[in-house]
């Protein structure tokens, strides 16, 4: 069984994460010729079902790796059980998703069997026949393209790059569910339980404008800065980038981005955030965003509808006191 | 009980970058600062409090790179590190994870460390490769993400909490020896004392010479490195702060923000 693109689901308690159909959509643009051939593989514990709608819905060949380790994501696991699966199918192109897990399992992938390893991946292109890879580096300051050199190839794709499935075709091939039990062992690691954050704050979900601080605020008693912006406007919250919450400035509830929370409110307002793409997944669906950063390099200038380059400490306690006199009078 | 610490050295992300003439990498001229990646000084962090905790623990912190790196290692010698390791390499610029991770693995092996510390990603070229590729080449376990930690030394245990995207973290064990990549928010790294700066100004770092001509293949060839795409949606206020902060006023009362 000869596979062009093999791509790795995730799943947790035999539910495919929602990102899983992004890999669909990365195949699709990574198959030039819509000829090469896909397989999907969904690791699991009991996964017959989510792989037979898998392959329904997406309409390419789906195995089905069954394991009790499974049940959680567990790499070095899952890197055992698909070795056999990568030697029988020898696949060029090796998908995952660029996830803490998936990341570790790419390099696992790489290491077993001397493939490149390209990471973080945002776009796909074609240059003078050979596909090369983009990603991002610093922060998304510089974009870097790379070719992989060897035969086969493990790629970790940026969650909400390739979201969009559009109305292309259907890759090729028929969708058949085959599931197999896999007997691996993962020497030295042993999952015992998962914990989900409690979430007990809803102001950011409730928020029309959304005030958010980032390192560049300097120290815990500039937030009170920020408190004051907060208090211009007619519904709004405070919310911090993951270096302000690290510090303990904000409670976790109050963070955004990848590990934190996913907001889309009327106005988003960055003061001294950088624009890292874990903090941007977090806060990019809102409708307006205002940047204000000392750095005109920035990233967060690229995804704002108003930058300000200005330092946050002068430049909010200003609008604060223009806000009193323009409006407040 | 012995540790060993990957530390990057990273440039200052705010100060001015520039892309190199040959369009591979960023142009490394005097004027560019550099700094610990800022998950390895969590690492760093972590692998201190734990030998507060336990008797007879050293740590070792490695570098790899060129000469300007050797600030790092000072740094963690400043902080409680015993040795400076610096896998010393004639130029700055791109390396690739592969092998880094092959350089590191190959000098852990030689040392059989109980435990390796990395940062989940290192802040300039953002990978998040070198620390679990390390681990599959030295063929030990591996845990990502880690925001707490608790080391068994009786049974060589480590218990870790390991970061999932979304709010979800996971437990796992994992047997000693074992490799942990360190994610930030963990501890609040320390900043060294005037006297401990002083004593490892005066320590001397390992220094081990490598040809990185004949380091193990590359496996990706970077074409290039350029500015993204501009994506031209958003307008810069121009003018004096007052003057923006006007701007900046009218447009939110326009749209109603305002109380
Ligand atoms: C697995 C993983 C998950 C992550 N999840 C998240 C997440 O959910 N949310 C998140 O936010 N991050 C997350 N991060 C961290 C992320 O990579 C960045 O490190 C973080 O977002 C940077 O925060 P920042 O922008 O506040 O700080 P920095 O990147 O340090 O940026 C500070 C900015 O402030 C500016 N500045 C400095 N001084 C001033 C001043 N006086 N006035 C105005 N501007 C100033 C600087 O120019 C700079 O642009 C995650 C990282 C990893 C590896
Ligand atoms: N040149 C290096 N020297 C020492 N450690 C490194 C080096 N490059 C990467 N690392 C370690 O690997 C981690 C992840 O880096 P990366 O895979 O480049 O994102 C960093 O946080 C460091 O702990």
């Amino acid at each position: 069984m000869q596979t062009d693109i093999l791509l790795i689901a995730e799943t947790i308690e035999n539910e495919l994460t929602p990102l899983s159909n992004e890999l669909i959509a990365f195949a699709r643009k990574l198959l030039p010729n819509k000829s090469g051939r896909l397989l999907m593989v969904i690791p699991g514990q009991a996964v017959q079902q989510v792989a037979e709608q898998a392959a329904e819905i997406f309409g390419i060949p789906v195995l089905g790796l069954e394991h009790d380790g499974l049940r959680y994501p567990n790499p070095p696991l899952l890197a055992a059980g698909l070795q056999p699966v990568m030697e029988e199918v020898s696949p060029s192109f090796t998908c995952l998703l660029h996830s803490t897990r998936g990341c570790q399992l790419a390099t696992s992938l790489s290491v077993k069997n001397r493939a490149s390893c390209i990471t973080a991946i945002e776009s796909i292109s074609q240059e003078k026949e050979q596909t090369v890879f983009k990603r991002s580096l610093f922060n998304g300051k510089f974009v870097m393209t790379l070719a992989p050199q060897t035969a086969q190839a493990i790629l970790t794709i940026l969650p909400g790059a390739f979201s969009r499935i559009g109305n292309e075709e259907p890759p090729p091939g028929s969708g058949e569910a085959e599931v197999r039990k896999i007997d691996a062992r993962s020497a030295g690691f042993s999952p015992k339980g998962l914990a989900e954050m409690e979430e007990s704050d809803n102001a950011l979900e409730e928020a029309d404008v959304i005030v958010s601080a980032g390192r560049g605020i300097g120290k815990q008693e500039n937030l009170d800065l920020i408190k004051n912006a907060v208090s211009i406007f007619s519904n709004a919250a405070m919310a911090g980038s993951r270096t302000v919450i690290d510090q303990g400035w904000l409670p976790y509830q109050r963070q955004v981005g990848e590990t934190g929370k996913t907001v889309s409110p009327r106005l988003y307002i960055a003061c001294g955030i950088s624009g890292a793409h874990q903090h941007v997944v977090g806060m990019k669906n809102s409708q307006w965003i205002v940047a204000i950063n000392t750095d005109p390099q920035a990233v967060i200038f690229s995804i704002s509808d108003y930058g300000i380059v200005e330092d946050l400490k002068t430049f909010l306690p200003i609008l604060v006191e223009k806000k009193k006199k323009m409006f407040d009078a | 009980m012995n540790i060993l610490v990957c530390i990057k050295q990273v440039p200052d992300l705010e100060s001015t970058l520039a892309i190199d003439p040959d369009a591979k990498w960023i142009l490394e001229d005097d004027t560019l600062k550099f700094r610990i990646n800022h998950f390895d000084a969590f690492a760093l962090e972590e692998a201190i409090r734990i030998k507060e905790s336990f008797p007879d623990v050293t740590i070792d912190a490695l570098s790899v790179g060129p000469a300007r790196v050797d600030d790092v290692l000072k740094h963690a010698i400043s902080v409680g590190v015993h040795d400076g390791i610096h896998i010393l390499t004639e130029e700055g610029g791109y390396m690739p994870p592969h092998m880094t991770a092959t350089l590191i693995a190959e000098y852990a092996a030689s040392k059989s460390y109980d435990l390796i510390l990395a940062g989940v990603m290192a802040e300039d070229d953002m990978l998040y490769q070198v620390g679990p590729m390390t681990a599959a080449l030295l063929d030990i376990p591996c845990a990502t993400s880690v925001i707490k930690e608790q080391l068994n030394p009786e049974n060589r245990t480590i218990a870790v909490d390991c970061e999932m995207e979304g709010g979800m973290t996971e437990q796992v064990e994992l047997t000693l020896p074992a490799l942990l990549t360190i994610q930030s928010g963990i501890n609040h790294p320390r900043y060294p004392s005037l006297s401990n700066v002083l004593r490892a100004n005066s320590q001397k770092r390992i220094l081990i010479h490598t040809d990185t001509a004949e380091a193990p293949g590359q496996r990706e060839k970077v074409l290039s490195l350029a500015l993204p795409e501009k994506s031209s949606k958003g307008v810069m206020l121009d003018g004096t702060p007052e003057e923006k902060a006007e701007m900046l006023l009218k447009i939110f009362h326009e749209k109603s923000f305002l109380k």
